[in-house]
Parts: structure tokens; sequence; C-alpha cells
């Protein structure tokens, strides 16, 4: 749910980026194009580029101008602490020296001593509130302190003057009492006020103090949740690319060739990795092809001797007939001639096919997947290499099931599959010895085997690992090229399919192709297939 | 040397392949002597037993029984009866086999009548007969 949210932000950011880039790309494109014509050469390449690395950096940025913003509103909060903390010392610092100046008072009141120190520490309080004035005027509101402050002072001083005039005078104790009053009722306000302010001092450091702890949980909170955010992107977007490479990787090992889908909104290392990666299986593909043909016309040079035997049948036929004809021209009946004529014909047309067929078979065809049947490809196969089966003089069982579903795959190639196999196994039979070929339903869903079994000698184990390794042969150098099981592997697996070897020394040895069967409806493809062909 | 007619000569002719012995039995009793014309080697083994042929030609590869196993026999029933193979491409291994076992020449398909004959003629000759041509060939 999270992650889709993020996925969806991210996506939607990514897009807008992309706009507004794509506006400075067009705006750069016209300029190029006002510079030089040929511009419409670099248009093709206008899908954005946005790398891991700027990724990286702009992950980055971003986290350091957090954590920059975050590191400022910390400082800030800590100097109004400060601040704070000062104030409250001032005010402490007040209210200290203005209960001092009071309990001096009081002294004075009651033993007539201490106006010094009473006048004294009035004094201290000025100058602190001068030095401070500021701050105290801001919390406080008004000068009201002051000037309070000051009175004191000044009733402290009449008072010390008074106390200096040594004669005493009904008027001037009248005046002294008045003083003393004023200076109680004064002390008493300024001792109020003093503590109001201190209070509210200490309230506004609390709060800050909080303010500050806050700041700094969330601040901490954010910078986790930014930074986890940003990696997840990042390593969302990584793993994700690197699961479509696996996905693509365990594609092309399948041989089932696909095209690597990179993201479409922007164009990042990944997309250059993946080129290359398409070119290195397109030059894989064209080296597999070159292998496959060259064995294949190896195979045909096989096959040649075989059909070189089978053709002299007919053309021997041909030239028997021909010289009779031409011998006995005179003396033959007219139907006589016909019938020559007629096994000239089909003796051509008997050599033809041959040559058809192996020509069929060598001709270098691009790969058709169409529907097929599994069992026409294998009669086929023994068309083809019908001479060379004779010539060997094994003789070949083959059974097809009935009614077996269509496979989905390119005819030729699986021709030259089971031919592989069959001279394979042709090679390792004695004249007069058989072979036996099934096609059937496999015991897994939806596939079919082929199942090519020979009573040869079998495989020893040491050999068994190699036999699908390109180049391995245990032939001598004009026999075998190494290559029939590892061209016919890559053509099953093409197909979606496995090749299997199962043997027994001096029993024979099996070997049985699997292929996935078709699932789109026969008729109609094969219709459609027909109609591609004419 | 007992000199035989021609018309006693007897030519024993087997071959699979049916057009073979359709066109070589008329060329074969141009030399005026006798044609047997065999598709199955069994069935020819049989008339082998049968009868003394004085030239059995066969064909070296056929699928029941091959030619040079039909070579062994006659060998075997009759040491005067020339045996000529007919190879086909590439089996030069074959017939120096056959030579070896005796036979008496052997021609490569594909050949045209007349060296069949030519090569019957000279069989012939081994065996003291004289076969001429009952009219050229054009
Ligand atoms: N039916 C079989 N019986 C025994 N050995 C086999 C059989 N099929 C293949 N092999 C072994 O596998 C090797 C590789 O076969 P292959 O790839 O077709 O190349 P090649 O036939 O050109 O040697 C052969 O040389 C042979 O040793
Ligand atoms: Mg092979």
């Amino acid at each position: 749910m999270f992650n889709n949210c993020l996925d969806k932000w991210y996506k939607c950011a990514l897009q807008r980026l992309k706009r507004v880039l794509d506006a400075a790309v067009e705006r750069q494109a016209i300029r190029d194009a006002s510079d030089d014509g040929d511009s419409s050469l670099r248009k093709p390449d206008r899908v954005l580029r946005f790398t891991i690395k700027a990724h990286v950096y702009i992950g980055f940025v971003f986290a350091f101008l957090i954590a920059f913003s975050i590191g400022i509103a910390l400082v800030i909060t800590l100097l109004m602490m400060d601040r704070n903390l000062e104030v409250v010392e001032i005010s402490n610092k007040y209210v200290y020296h203005i209960l001092e100046a009071r309990s001096y008072e009081k002294d004075f009141l009651l033993n007539g001593v201490g106006l010094k120190d009473a006048i004294k520490n009035i004094r201290a309080l000025k100058d602190l509130f001068l030095e401070h004035y500021g701050e105290i005027k801001k919390i406080v509101g008004s000068n009201d302190l002051l000037s309070k402050t000051d009175k004191y002072g000044k009733l402290l001083e009449t008072l010390e003057d008074l106390q200096a005039v040594t004669v005493s005078s009904a008027e001037l104790s009248a005046r002294r009492e008045k003083i003393k009053d004023e200076l109680q009722a004064l002390g008493g306000e300024m001792v109020i006020v003093a503590k109001e302010l201190m209070r509210k001092e200490r309230d506004s450091l609390d709060k800050s103090m909080l303010l500050f702890r806050v700041v700094h949980i969330y601040a901490a909170v954010f910078l986790i949740l930014f930074i986890t955010f940003i990696l997840h992107l990042l390593g969302f977007r990584v793993l994700r690319t690197l699961n479509r490479f696996t996905v693509y990787m365990s594609q092309i090992s399948s041989s089932r060739h696909s095209k690597f889908q990179s993201s479409s909104f922007y164009r990042d290392e990944f997309s250059d990795l993946s080129g290359v990666l398409e070119q290195l299986v397109k030059e894989y593909d064209r080296q597999q092809t070159i292998i496959s043909q060259s064995h294949k016309l190896r195979a045909v040079g096989t096959l040649t001797a075989g059909v070189a035997h089978e053709l002299n049948n007919p053309i021997n036929n041909i030239t028997l007939t021909a010289h009779m004809l031409l011998e006995d021209y005179l003396e033959l009946s007219d139907d006589e001639r016909l019938d020559m004529i007629k096994d000239l014909i089909d003796e051509a047309g008997r050599a033809r096919l041959i040559v058809r067929n192996l020509l069929d078979f060598a001709r270098e065809s691009e790969s058709i997947m169409e529907p097929i049947g599994i069992g026409d490809v294998l009669e086929e196969t023994l068309k083809i290499s019908g001479s060379q089966v004779k010539l060997a003089g094994v003789n070949i069982e083959l059974k097809i099931a009935p009614n077996l579903p269509r496979i989905h795959g390119d005819r030729h190639q699986l021709q030259q599959v089971f031919l592989n196999l069959l001279l394979n196994a042709l090679d390792v039979s004695t004249k007069g010895g058989h072979l036996k070929i099934e096609v059937a339903m496999a015991d897994e869903d939806n596939f079919v085997a082929v199942k090519v079994t020979d009573f040869g000698q079998g495989i020893p184990d040491h050999i068994l690992h190699h036999i699908f390794d390109p180049f391995f042969t245990t032939k001598t150098k004009g026999k075998g090229t190494g290559l029939g099981l590892s061209v016919s592997q890559g053509i099953i697996a093409k197909h979606g399919g496995h090749i299997t070897v199962s043997t027994k020394q001096q029993r024979g040895t099996t070997f049985t192709v699997k292929l996935p069967i078709t699932t789109i409806p026969a008729d109609f493809s094969h219709s459609q297939v027909l109609l591609n062909n004419q | 040397m007992l000199m035989m007619t021609s018309s006693k000569f007897e030519v024993l002719l087997l071959d699979d392949e049916p057009i073979v012995g359709k066109r070589l039995r008329p060329a074969i009793l141009k030399l005026g002597c006798g044609v047997e014309v065999f598709e199955s080697p069994a069935k020819a083994i049989k008339r082998i037993n049968e009868k003394e042929f004085d030239v059995v030609v066969t064909d070296i590869r056929m699928d029941e029984i091959d030619g040079i196993e039909v070579l062994e026999y006659v060998t075997k029933k009759s040491s005067r009866t020339k045996v000529i193979m007919i190879t086909g491409y590439a089996m030069m291994e074959l017939a120096r086999q056959a030579m070896e076992k005796g036979a008496f020449d052997f021609i490569a398909k594909p050949f045209k009548p007349e060296d069949l004959r030519v090569v019957i003629v000279k069989a012939a000759e081994a065996l003291g007969v004289k076969l001429t041509l009952s009219h050229e060939p054009q």
C-alpha cells in the first residue's frame, strides 16, 4: 500500500520532470534546427536520459538540503533557548537585587542601618536594567519597572539625605514616615513585578525547551523517513531492473529470444547495458545460425553419398531404356515405345524427387514457426535419409501414435534435429540391425515425445557429459563434426523443448526429444500459413 | 574345350529394379542366348538350384539378400558359372571384395546395354563360347 503510493508518487514526479526536460530538449532541438539542418537525425534519440548516477546525486542533494535545514532549525531553537536562559538569569538577578534592597530597607526601618547597602543594590539593579534594557522591556512591555526602580532609588536617596540631617523636627519625621510608607508600597509592587517577570521567563524558557525537543525529534524522524524513501526509490529502481534482467537472461538461456523491456520513461545505465546485451544476443544468434548451417551442410555431405547411390538406380533405368529405345526404335511397336517413354518420365521424376528432398533440406531457409504434425516431420526426415538408411542396411521401425496434437515449430529445423539423431544412431548400428523411432504423448503434460532408440554400444559415462558440447566427437575427422547434438539441442531449446539421453553400455541408446504442443487452433493457423505461402 | 551352341548359352539376370530386367532382356536376347530375369534374390537362388547357368548377372546391393551372398552361393554351386556384378556409385570396396570372391567382372551403374553385352561376350569367351549380336545396333 505504502509502496504503491510511493511508487505512484515517484512515477508522477518523474513524468513531470520528464515533461519539463522534454520541453527543454524541444527548445534545444529548435535551437539546433536553426543552427544546422540535420537535426532530424537526432530525433529518434529523444527518450529522456535519467541515469542512476543522476538519481543518486539528486537524492543526495535533497538529503543534504534537508539535513542542512534541519541543522539550521536546531541552531535557531538553540539560540532561542540560550537567549531565554540569559533573560532568566537577568530576571533572577533583578529579583535578587530587589529582594536584597528590600531586606536592607527593612533593616533600616527597624534598626536604622543598611540604607547604604540598599542604595548600592538599587544602583546595581539600575545598571542591570540599563545594560539589558531591550530584553527586559520586551518582556515587561513598558517602562513601568524602570520608572518604579528609579522612583524607589530616589526615595532611598531622599531618605539618606534626611538621615544626614541630624536636626529632628516633627515635620521631618512626618516626611520620613511618608517616604517609608511609599518605599514599602513601591518595594512590594516591584517584587511582584519582578516575580511576574521571572515566572514569564521561566515559562518561555520551558516553551523553547519543549520546541527544541520537538524539533529535534521530528527532524530526526523526518530525516530517517526521507533517506529511507530515497534509498527505497533507488533500490526499487535498481532491483526492478535487475529482476527484469534476470528474466531476460533466463529467456536468453532457454533460447526464447525476446526483447529486453527497459523503462519507457527514461534511459539510464541499464538501457546502455541492455543495448549491449541485445547486440551480444544478436551476434550469438548469428553465430549459432552459422554453426547450425555449417553442420547442416556437413549432414548434407553425409547424405550425399547415399543420395548419389540412390540416384544411380533411376539414372541407370533411364540410360538402359533410352539406349534400348534408340537401338530398337524401328522394330518396336507404338505401345512398347510409349511404355518406354513413360518409364523415362517416371524415372526422371524419381531422380528429381531424391535431389529435391536433399536440396530442400540443405537450403538456408529462414525460420518459419508454424503448427506442424510431428509425425509428418519424422516421415519427411526418413524420406530424406532413406538412401542413407538403405546404404547402412538398417531396418527402421517407425511408430507414430494416432491423433497427436500439433506442435508449433520450424519444419526444417526439426528435420535437422531428427536427422542428426538418426545419423548418430545409424553410425552405431551394424548392418542388418534395426532402429526404433516412437512418436507419442510425453508423460509430461502438453508435450509430445520423439524417442530414437538404437541398439549400438551405448555411450560410456565419461563421454556422456560431453556429447552435447559443440565440436565434441568420437568419430574420425571425415565422419563427425561434433556439432550434431549441440545444434540439435539449440534448436529444441528454441522450440521450448528439451533433449534427454538414456544409455546402457552394449545395449543401446535412446535420445528423447520433448516438444510442447501448440494451443493455436490448428485449422485456423494452418490456413493462415497456407495463405502466406501462396 | 567343348563348344556349345549359342542357343544353349543361359544367362540369369537379377536386379531388384524391374526396369533393368525389362530393358536388358531383349538386349541380351540379341546375343542369341537364353535369358531369365529375376527381381527377387530368393527366387533367383531357387532357380540357380534347379538349373546351371553359364552367366549370372546380379546387382550387388539389394534389400533381402545382397549380391555378394548370391555370388558366394553361385560359386559354391557351380564353379564354371561366371558371375558379373552390377555395382553402384562409390562402391569400389564392395567391388574389390566381389572380385576377390571370384566374380568374373563388375559393371558400374549407370551403364549402357552394350556395356553389359560386351562383358557377357567376354565371359562367354572365357567359357569358350563365341557370342555375336544377331544384328548390329545403329
Ligand atoms: N546413438 C549414439 N550412440 C553412441 N554414441 C553416440 C550416439 N549419439 C551420439 N553419440 C556420441 O556423441 C558424440 C557427439 O555427437 P554429435 O554431436 O552428433 O557429433 P558427431 O556425430 O559429429 O560426432 C558422438 O561423437 C558420439 O560419441
Ligand atoms: Mg552426429
